[in-house]
Formats: structure tokens, sequence, C-alpha cells
């Protein structure tokens, strides 16, 4: 069973979500950040790490005794990551998406490839969870690659028990390649106007890729009734309410995750993956 | 010779368009009788998500111009002008015929790096174009993004 927790909205309890599922189950975990951003799960999970690599994108580089400024490499990027103007060939290998095309159209071989780190890969065990997480290099704009990476270390293909993704806030190519082939997306949302409108975006998101959906309500009490109505018109199965209480505040500032202090919370998430893995 | 003016219309008194790579046209014009001799389209880069200086620049540069007046020029766009030989005038505003009149006063002057950063970056040691960056002119390139020139 592969879990992914996402959101529109950023801070709506993503991350606190997540641990709590991967700290409820009695199956075997595997918890995967792909966050690769701002990736803090490891702050409540305080894994051990225990290896890592370091991950590159195939980007062009020219060889000019070869190349005969023909301009095909530069036709086929829809990225301009190479141009060619006169007997000058230039290459911008931040806008590459590393889709090869220039290396397939180069008739001269004059393309080769060169490496451009976008990120690290690491893993290791949280108590019984398997962890692993990406953190992208500060500046990059191409998180996607790095998160279809942190995937593929975790065997996600193959991957037994439960798996849980903790996506990143947002609508796009991220936020996608992380449900992408799961089971189940929960989408963590807050019962303010906020909540609401970044649920809406999110919600419509994930319903192109047609994976089943549920949603829980974060910080529940507080704000108003405009996420339930609306889960309700939609026929969105709402999950759960998580209820707004100062001992879940007091432990997440602390980075405690909010299960150790919620009397029986851990129930209720237990009985969430019993109810989604049917 | 040939001068290339970023412009928002076709004509002498259309307006310097103030972007370099976003610009809707490139008036290519020949400074000895103030003629028009090109007109390249630009348009399609509005609706570009990414590179629209490298592709202005490029067909700039193909354009066989040796002069680019403009409002501002990223760094990716200043360097493959830089490249191709292009001398750049950048904070160039009015209509085409006002901004070439200018030129022609010999009141302009060459800018030496790009007006504004570029939005995304990376450490990329065989272009080149990053060796530029830092050299902004003080002011932000309107993109509300993250290309905001340091002065200098």
């Amino acid at each position: 069973m592969k879990i992914a927790v996402a959101s529109g909205k950023g801070g709506t309890g993503k991350t606190t979500v997540a641990v709590c599922l991967a700290l409820s189950s009695g199956q075997p975990v595997t918890f995967v950040d792909c966050d690769v951003e701002e990736p803090n799960s490891h702050i409540f999970l305080r894994p051990e790490i225990e290896g890592s690599r370091k991950f590159h994108l195939p980007v062009p580089g020219i060889d000019e005794s070869r190349c005969n400024y023909c301009g095909k490499c530069r036709d086929i990027c829809r990225f301009n990551a190479v141009t060619v103007f006169g007997k000058t060939i230039m290459t911008f290998p931040d806008m590459c998406h590393s889709c090869g095309g220039c290396f397939l159209v180069c008739e001269q071989d004059a393309v080769r490839e060169e490496r451009r780190n976008i990120g690290v890969i690491e893993w290791g065990k949280a108590g019984e969870i398997d962890f692993f997480q990406g953190k992208l290099r500060i500046g990059e704009a191409m998180s996607s690659p790095l998160i279809k990476e942190v995937k593929k270390q975790t065997l996600f293909e193959e991957k037994k028990g439960l798996t849980i993704l903790d996506a990143p806030p947002g609508t796009s190519c991220p936020v996608i390649k992380t449900v992408r082939d799961t089971d189940f997306v929960i989408l963590v949302t807050e019962p303010t106007p906020f909540g609401l409108h970044d649920l809406k975006l999110a919600a419509s998101t994930i319903s192109t890729l047609g994976i089943p959906t549920g949603v829980i309500i974060n910080k529940s009490g507080v704000g108003d009734l405009g996420v339930k109505n609306w889960c309700k018109d939609q026929g969105l199965p709402l999950l759960m309410e998580i209820p707004f209480s100062r001992e879940a505040a007091s432990a997440y500032a602390k980075g405690v995750p909010i299960v150790e202090v919620e009397h029986g919370l851990k129930e209720k998430f237990n009985e969430l993956i019993e109810e989604i893995s049917r | 010779m040939k001068i290339a003016i970023s412009s928002t219309g076709t004509t002498m008194e259309s307006n310097v368009d103030p972007r370099f790579g976003r610009a809707s046209y490139f008036v290519i014009v020949d400074p000895e009788n103030s003629q028009i001799v090109d007109v390249i389209d630009n348009r399609a880069s509005q609706e570009a998500a990414h590179g629209a200086g490298i592709n202005a620049a490029t067909m700039v540069a193909q354009s066989g111009a040796e002069v680019v007046l403009t409002g501002r020029v990223g760094p990716k766009a200043f360097a493959i002008l830089q490249a191709a030989g292009i001398k750049v005038v950048s904070e160039v505003s009015g209509t085409i015929q006002e901004a070439l009149e200018a030129f022609r006063s010999g009141s302009a002057e060459f800018s030496h790096g790009p007006d504004c950063h570029a939005h995304t970056s990376s450490p990329s040691p065989r272009t080149g174009w990053q060796a530029e960056s830092g050299q902004g002119k003080n002011r932000g390139c309107g993109c509300q993004g993250k290309g905001k020139g340091r002065g200098r």
C-alpha cells in the first residue's frame, strides 16, 4: 500500500500527518520525504542516515572540433538550453530538462554528456522505519527528477508493506511526480478560506490522475465549515479531523510527533490505514 | 550597419519595448537612412516559460545587427550578444525614431553587463554567463521573481 500525503497549501500539516501514519501502522513502513526543497520530516522521525549519493542530470556539452553549427540541437530544445548562431554554439545547462533530444539529433556526434548535480539522496533507519529523503541543491529549480530518483532508491515498484510519501505543497510537476503510482492520496487541509481555496486546486490536480483521494482536516475547531461543506458537495471522503489543541501545537514546536502526546490518535491513524487498505 | 531595437510595434513611431527577451518585435534599422530593413516577430516569446532571452538574442545575432538598443537585458541574452560581438545600449526609451536619433547623436553608452539577473541560476563553468552576474544596474527586471539586480 502506497499512500501519498499532499495539499495545495503549505503548512497545513502534511508532514505531521505523514509522520503520524508512519508511526501508527503495524506493518513494515517505508517513509519517503519527497518535499526535496524543504525536507523536514527527519526532524520528527530522527532517522540515522546510513547512506547517501549525489544525483546528477545529463546535460549537453559540445565538442566544438566536431560541431558544424547546423543548429539541430538548438531547434529541438524546447527550453533554449542550447543555441547556435553563425559559428558560435553556447549551452545553458540550468535551462536543460535532460530530455536527451540534442544528443539524438546531432549527426556530427558533437554533443557529449556532461553532468549537473541537482541534489543528494539519503537513506537510513528511524527505529523500524525505512527512511528516504531527497535534498535539492540550494537554488536549483528542477526538483521533479530528484523526486523521481528518491522514489527509485526505495525500489518503489516492488515495495511491500506500507509506503508513506510526504509530498511538497503546490499543484505542479513535483506533486504529480510524488503521487504518481500511489494507491491513495490524503489531502491535508485546514478549515479556513485559505485551506479551502488551495484544497480545491490540489483536489483538481489529483483528480486528473484518477487516484482515490480523501481529506484530513487539521487544526479542526478553528475557522469555518467551508471545507466540510465543499467535501460533502464533491463527494470527497472526509477521513479524519485532527482537533486544534495546545498540546499538539506544543509537541510540534519541539519536533515531537503529535501521536506521542494526543491520546487515542495513534489508534485513529491505525484504523484509517486499515480502512484505506481495504 | 544594422541596429536592432526592441519594439512594441513594427514602425518608426512604435515605442521601444523595455524588455529584451520578451519584446514583441525587433525592428532592424539602417542608421544611415533611418529605414526599417527587417522586422523580427518575437511575440511567441511572451508565451514561452523559459529561455525567452536566449531565443531573442539568437534571432538578433542571426539578423546581422551590430548594435542593440533596448530597455533591460538579462545575463544569458547578454552573454549571447557579447559572443556575437553585438554592442548593447540599455535603458533606452521613447519611440524607435527617438531611440535611433539619440544613438546617432553619439550620447549612448554601451553596457558592460546585463541589467538584471537570470530567473534561474546554477554554476555552469563552461557557459560563462554567470561571470556577468553581479554587474546589474541596481534595479529589478520587473519579473517579480528571483531576478533582482545587484548594485555595482
